[in-house]
């Protein structure tokens, strides 16, 4: 089996090393513009308007009540039907996990700018700064330094998430492993194959994470 | 009384994008023209197929793009498009989606080994058959050898677990021709079945002998066996694999019928499918 | 001579749900005062302290400071703010920031100074309570005592006409207490109006020009720190006396 796996890999490693690079680049996408709608839906369920709250609720209750691999048919079933532009595949796919995503970081944001301790905002208001200047001058700084290990460890999260892809055939890790499987017969080989990759990538992420999230710790405290 | 806001929300949103798509499919049929008009002016043809079945349809992992999917079933879509003279897009799909793609009539063609099955009749229009394996084996029952002595024909599950791909032939073979099964379980793809069987989530699977056989052969020692002198009974006269067409499209599937005619009297699509059987085997180790 | 009257509340009532945290209370604070306010836990002291600055909105009733009605919504209530000084019994200095940067930031974001004329008022300050060797480092790597300092400093930056100290020395240590006691007394003495609640019963009676005991969401009894601590009348004062002293 070994044998094998080492023999499967000198044959086909660029197939691989293709879908890694897709899975991280997706993964980035993903987080990059999620954070985006994401921070979006943080400010309008902070703002205190009722409408705006009850709306990025059902919205986000949806997105995480349901599960994804169900959001990623949804996406590419029903997209490509209610925009008048051709949409590809993988444009519905990434839509749909885009999605899916900001539903958690904006959880993240607002965890992240509440956890900022209540002590700040009043000292800050009672030198008299405006509350724009200290939301951005005190709050932010502050909040940025939980919420970025947070983002971190969402996109390792969806570094994993991304593998559902492979059901529409995205070009990602998995996918390769699912091309590899069906050439060559040897299922178990090339899951070994994939299964590696994908540990070396969090292990290495989330040690970086860890390494970042003390580094901005050494002012607080 | 905020979860009933939220609730009434969601199933509004949900209502309307369902509804509007339903619209936005009705005004795409109102138009007049049939599909074979669309696909020549529109200057495409997509033909939807699952490339996890050697040799009509598998991926060449060496290859990246749409030049990855290749096989005998590939080569006839190519074809297809060049008498067409439109361009060709291949969907790859899992095979439910395939079939149900078609149904919905969401891409032109489906070439992907599909075999008769008087549901799938009801639901398209199947082409004439392109394909007749006539001495080749056909489809059987995947064991572990172990139980080599023990299961010898269809009775000899009664107790036993059978996996097989779902909607596929093997599974209508596997409703129709096993009396009984102690459970049937379905899987999404034959290699999962493969693996079941293997690693004892399952006693048998229904397969394809000449795919089956090439699993066993490029994994050693994988313990796994066919059952001797044992195939299922395949109707001769709806033997044979064809094209999946959406339904009312008689135009398209008289333009195929007629280009199958061509492939199989001149031998090319024969060919095509021993040069991909060879292909097929030098992509694995 | 009567001097200006710069805080007055009218009819304050603070409750939070059900709780009633303060009960009508009125009352003046005038330039130049030193008023301490002392009370078992629970009597309303920090409430009444907030309420000054409007950092706790009343439920009722209403704060003047300098004649005006903070609670009115057309009035810029930062604008006001900037004139009463707070600190806090748990610093809340701003860790993301350089000591300097503590002090010169709202000076420079609200008041439009430049950074050489904040920086320089700052370092004045600094080198007032002793900090001047901690200029550029992170509040970290400052004890309780210096963060308290820190604090102080930092809304001395703003000019404020009051400074309003809430248990500031609570959370200290007891050896950090003095130096921040020392501060607040140098203040006193060079003219600033102070409100302070605290539980420095020595500190109060040195230091204030009034002592106010509240007890109960009410002012039981105010006066000198002579006749506070020597005479007092009220029954729950002298319960509360004889317990702490």
């Amino acid at each position: 089996m070994i044998k094998t796996t080492f023999m499967l890999w000198n044959k086909y490693n660029y197939v691989y090393i293709d879908g890694l690079v897709g899975t991280l680049w997706l993964a980035a996408l993903t987080v990059f513009a999620a954070t985006i709608l994401g921070t979006l839906i943080a400010i309008m369920k902070l703002s205190k308007i009722k409408v705006l709250d009850v709306i990025t609720s059902a919205y986000i209750g949806v997105l995480r009540g349901t599960p994804i691999l169900l959001q990623l048919y949804f996406f590419w079933l029903l997209l490509p039907k209610i925009v008048p532009f051709d949409l590809s595949d993988t444009t519905c796919i990434v839509i749909a996990l885009i999605v899916n995503a900001s539903s958690y970081v904006a959880e993240v944001i607002r965890a992240g700018i509440q956890a900022v301790d209540k002590g700040q905002v009043e000292a800050a208001r009672s030198l008299g700064l405006s509350s724009s200047n200290t939301l951005k001058k005190i709050i932010l700084p502050q909040a940025i330094k939980n919420i970025l290990p947070a983002l971190g460890n969402e996109y390792i999260s969806i570094v994993k998430q991304t593998s559902l892809a492979s059901v529409f055939f995205v070009q990602e890790l998995t996918t390769s492993y699912r091309s590899v499987q069906s050439a060559t017969f040897l299922a178990i080989p090339s899951l070994i194959i994939a299964g590696i990759i994908y540990l070396i990538v969090t292990t290495v992420l989330t040690k970086g994470i860890n390494v970042f999230e003390r580094r901005l710790q050494v002012n607080e405290r | 009384m905020k979860k009933f806001f939220k609730m009434s929300l969601m199933l509004m949103l949900s209502a309307s994008l369902v509804l509007s798509a339903g619209c936005a499919k009705k005004s795409s049929n109102e138009e007049g023209s049939n599909r074979l008009e669309k696909i020549i002016s529109r200057g495409y043809i997509e033909v939807v197929t699952e490339p996890y079945f050697a040799p009509n349809e598998f991926i060449d992992p060496t290859k990246s793009g749409s030049e990855q999917y290749v096989g005998s079933d590939i080569e006839f879509a190519k074809y297809i498009a060049d008498k067409l003279g439109v361009e060709l897009k291949i969907v790859p799909l899992e095979f439910g989606a395939v079939l149900s793609s078609i149904t919905e009539g969401k891409y032109d063609l489906a070439i992907s080994a599909l075999a008769y099955t008087p549901a799938r009749e009801k639901a398209m229009i199947l082409s004439k058959s392109y394909y007749f394996a006539e001495n080749a084996p056909g489809y059987g029952l995947l064991i572990r050898e172990e139980n080599a002595d023990k299961i010898k024909n269809t009775y000899d599950l009664a107790d036993r677990t059978v996996a097989v791909q779902s909607g596929s032939l093997q599974e209508l073979f596997a409703n129709e021709q096993i009396p009984e099964y102690k459970e049937l379980k379905r899987v999404s793809s034959t290699t999962d079945g493969i693996l079941m069987v293997q690693e004892n989530k399952a006693d048998s699977c229904v397969v394809s002998i000449p795919m089956a056989q090439l699993y066993i052969d490029a994994n050693e020692g994988c313990g796994l066996s066919i059952v001797e002198d044992f195939e299922f009974t395949v109707d001769k006269k709806l033997s044979g694999v064809r094209v999946g067409i959406p339904s009312g499209e008689n135009e398209l599937a008289e333009k195929i019928n007629e280009l199958i005619d061509e492939v199989v009297s001149s031998g090319q699509y024969e060919k095509w499918h021993e040069e991909y059987t060879e292909y097929a085997k030098q992509l694995g180790l | 001579m009567k001097d200006k009257e710069l805080i007055r509340v009218e009819g304050l009532n603070k409750s939070f749900g059900n709780l009633k945290v303060l009960n009508d209370i009125t009352e003046s604070i005038y330039d130049r005062e030193v008023i301490s306010i002392i009370g078992p836990s629970g009597s309303g002291k920090s409430t009444f302290l907030r309420c000054l600055n409007l950092l706790e909105r009343p439920t009722s009733g209403k704060v003047y400071f300098e004649g005006i009605d903070l609670s009115d919504k057309r009035v810029n209530l930062d604008k006001h703010r900037q004139k009463i000084g707070m600190v806090f019994q748990l610093f809340n200095v701003f860790p993301h920031l350089k000591v300097i940067d503590n002090i010169t930031l709202t000076p420079m974001l609200e008041k439009k100074m430049t950074k050489e004329e904040a920086e320089k008022k700052a370092d004045e300050l600094l080198a007032r309570v002793g900090l001047t060797d901690k200029r550029d480092v992170y509040p970290t790597k400052l004890s309780g005592g210096q963060k308290q300092r820190l604090a102080i400093v930092r809304a001395l930056a703003m000019d404020p006409k009051v400074m309003l100290f809430d248990e500031p020395t609570s959370a200290l240590d007891p050896e950090m207490v003095k130096e921040v006691l020392q501060v607040i007394r140098d203040l006193a003495l060079s003219g600033m109006t102070i409100v302070i609640v605290t539980h420095e019963m020595r500190f109060a009676r040195e230091v204030s020009d009034r002592v106010m005991f509240m007890s109960d969401g009410v002012i039981q009894e105010q006066g000198t720190p002579d006749e506070i601590f020597n005479n007092p009348e009220n029954i729950r004062t002298i319960d509360f006396l004889s317990k702490v002293l």
